[in-house]
């Protein structure tokens, strides 16, 4: 029964089995007599108050009884409760995750950090993040892991405390940073103040942001560790940066002419360059680096401009000996192939990785990469040393290195 | 001419179960090969291994015996990897079915694979764990691992703050 109806019914005092109280009490009203005899309306009363001593006691216990049950059920639940994190902390201490070693645990914390895509900005759910909030242990030892915060991709407004809590926790010379061009200009100069902290030293930096604030942040910035460098666009930065002993990888697109006087050539292992190149200044630059284990050229018309060729350039020694990856990328229609008077021009007799792709503009989205049968034939039957090599890419469903195969070592011809 | 037979290893588990087994494939395990490298006499008495029971064993000695022949993993090989951390999650198909266990399997056959210092079912292992825990909250990770919240409020308070910049993306 609802309290409404509780009400209702305490409300309504003429309902009685054999007396009409309505109508005696009517009577009474307009004439002041009491029409009924007095002893039946005493009995009433009497059996009211009988009955509102009984009820007043069965409330009474019956609330009793709901207390008493209310406090089991509370007790019921506080026990039910402790158990509860009792069975957790018996599973806890059970669970066979808690008996790996140490450097078991962090092992699994690399492969972990693997699985997460470098290139987006780290997540509350993904590692190593979300490592070091399950639980003390995992913290810890996520925390005691320099590598796990040695990479650090910016690309929001949240990026200035992301990289405080990577500052702190990475290990100080191996900080990798790709600063995309998403983050807010107005966020760049407070981030680029976080990063500028006192011993911290960028092992990688690959910076996609605006240029003038990319400029004055790497010329301002002491670079003693940085051992790659991806600019994508800023040309005119690289010459006037202070030279690197450091640096080994070099990734560049349209590099200025000057650009060949930084950094000293010979420490490079990796250079990875696009368009306008200057063929044979590039030729001399290429054989100043000697210990160049991989070449990535991409080149367009422009990058055909040949300078004049040195009085020295015959009598130089054109050999990259290190050299063991040689990619090329020729976008054009142009028949001539650069990439002839590349492999004319310098020997490579570590060469094993070729890749080769060449788009042509005026036919895109159709065959978009098409081989040039002529150019392989002719060097790898001669220049390239074919018997070296092991493996070799070319995107065209005409390549010809297949025959290849039947005359040198060629492990591996992917076509596609 | 016969080829020479293999040669045969007992070993015995701490349940007591006792396994004979070619040496090669026993020898995917640097520590019995180490063990064995050290006995110069042809020995009867099996090796005991105390860390590992008999079923989980068996599952490590499956999995040596498909990969028998491989090339075991150098110091320098193993350096490098970590250094370039060029590693990957992928596990091969045969790996994948093998591994597919129970969880108190996988982390036992994690714990063997660590003490008989085998490296690629260890690795197989941990990129197991690994791919598990992928994408997952740090509250699905305990519940998936039995894993007790044990932070304080403050350090509760702190690993907040740390993630609050996700929240205005």
């Amino acid at each position: 029964m609802t309290q409404d109806e509780v009400d209702q019914v305490s409300t309504n005092p003429f309902e009685h089995p054999t007396l009409d109280l309505h109508s005696i009490f009517l009577d009474f009203r307009s004439s002041g007599v009491l029409t009924q005899d007095t002893t039946l309306i005493k009995n009433f009363l009497q059996e009211c108050q009988n009955d509102i001593g009984c009820l007043d006691t069965k409330i009474k216990d019956t609330i009793s009884t709901i207390a008493r049950l209310s406090r089991d059920l509370t007790e019921a639940s506080v026990r039910m409760t402790q158990r509860a994190s009792q069975v957790r902390l018996c599973e806890h201490l059970l669970s066979p995750l808690e008996h790996l070693p140490q450097d078991v645990l962090e092992q699994i914390f690399l492969f972990s950090l693997t699985s997460v895509t470098k290139d987006t900005e780290p997540h509350p759910n993904h590692a190593p993040l979300q490592l070091a909030a399950v639980c003390r242990r995992w913290r810890t030892i996520a925390l005691s892991m320099p590598t796990l915060w040695n990479g650090l991709t910016v690309s929001s407004v949240g990026g200035v405390e992301l990289a405080k809590t990577w500052v702190g926790r990475c290990y100080r010379p191996s900080l990798t940073l790709h600063l995309k061009r998403s983050i807010p200009p107005s966020n760049l100069r407070e981030l680029f103040a976080v990063l500028r902290g006192p011993s911290l030293g960028l092992r990688k930096i690959d910076v996609d942001v605006l240029r003038d604030v990319v400029k004055e942040f790497l010329l301002e910035y002491d670079l003693p560790a940085i051992e790659e460098l991806v600019l994508r666009g800023y040309p005119d930065v690289l010459p006037s940066l202070p030279p690197s002993t450091s640096l080994r990888r070099l990734y560049m697109h349209k590099p200025p002419a000057s650009w060949l006087h930084y950094p000293p050539p010979s420490q490079l292992t990796v250079l990875w360059l696009t368009s306008k190149i200057h063929w044979n200044t590039f030729v001399i630059f290429l054989t100043s680096c000697p210990n160049l284990e991989s070449l990535y050229v991409c080149l367009n018309e422009e990058g055909l401009r040949l300078d004049p060729e040195p009085q020295d350039f015959e009598s130089r020694d054109r050999t990259l000996p290190q050299l063991t990856y040689l990619g090329v990328f020729w976008d054009s229609d142009r028949a001539e192939e650069p990439p002839e008077d590349l492999l004319r021009w310098v020997a490579f007799p570590s060469l094993r990785i070729f890749e080769y792709y060449h788009s042509k503009k005026s036919n895109p989205g159709s065959g978009f990469f098409t081989c040039y049968i002529p150019f392989i034939d002719l060097h790898f039957s001669s220049t390239m040393r074919l018997h070296q090599i092991t493996s070799c890419s070319c995107w065209s469903g005409r390549c010809p290195s297949r025959n290849c195969l039947s005359e040198s070592s060629l492990d591996s011809c992917r076509i596609s | 001419m016969a080829a020479p037979a293999t040669q045969q290893i007992k070993i015995r588990c701490n349940d007591e179960k006792e396994f004979t087994v070619d040496r090669d494939v026993l020898e995917r395990s640097v520590l019995i090969k180490n063990m064995l490298e050290d006995v110069t006499e042809q020995q009867d008495a099996p090796i005991p291994l105390p860390n590992v029971s008999g079923p989980v064993m068996a599952k490590v000695l499956e999995y040596c015996t498909h990969h028998r022949g491989e090339p075991l993993p150098s110091a320098d090989t193993e350096q490098s990897q970590d250094e370039t951390r060029k590693r990957t999650t992928d596990i091969s198909e045969w790996d994948q079915k093998f591994i597919t266990v129970d969880q108190e399997m996988l982390f036992e056959i994690i714990l063997a694979a660590n003490y008989l210092d085998i490296k690629s079912l260890l690795d197989v292992g941990c990129k197991t764990v690994a791919n598990m825990i992928k994408g997952k909250t740090p509250e699905e990770i305990r519940k998936l691992f039995n894993i007790v919240n044990d932070f304080t409020p403050e350090e509760e308070a702190q690993i907040k703050k740390e993630n609050e910049w996700a929240e205005d993306r």
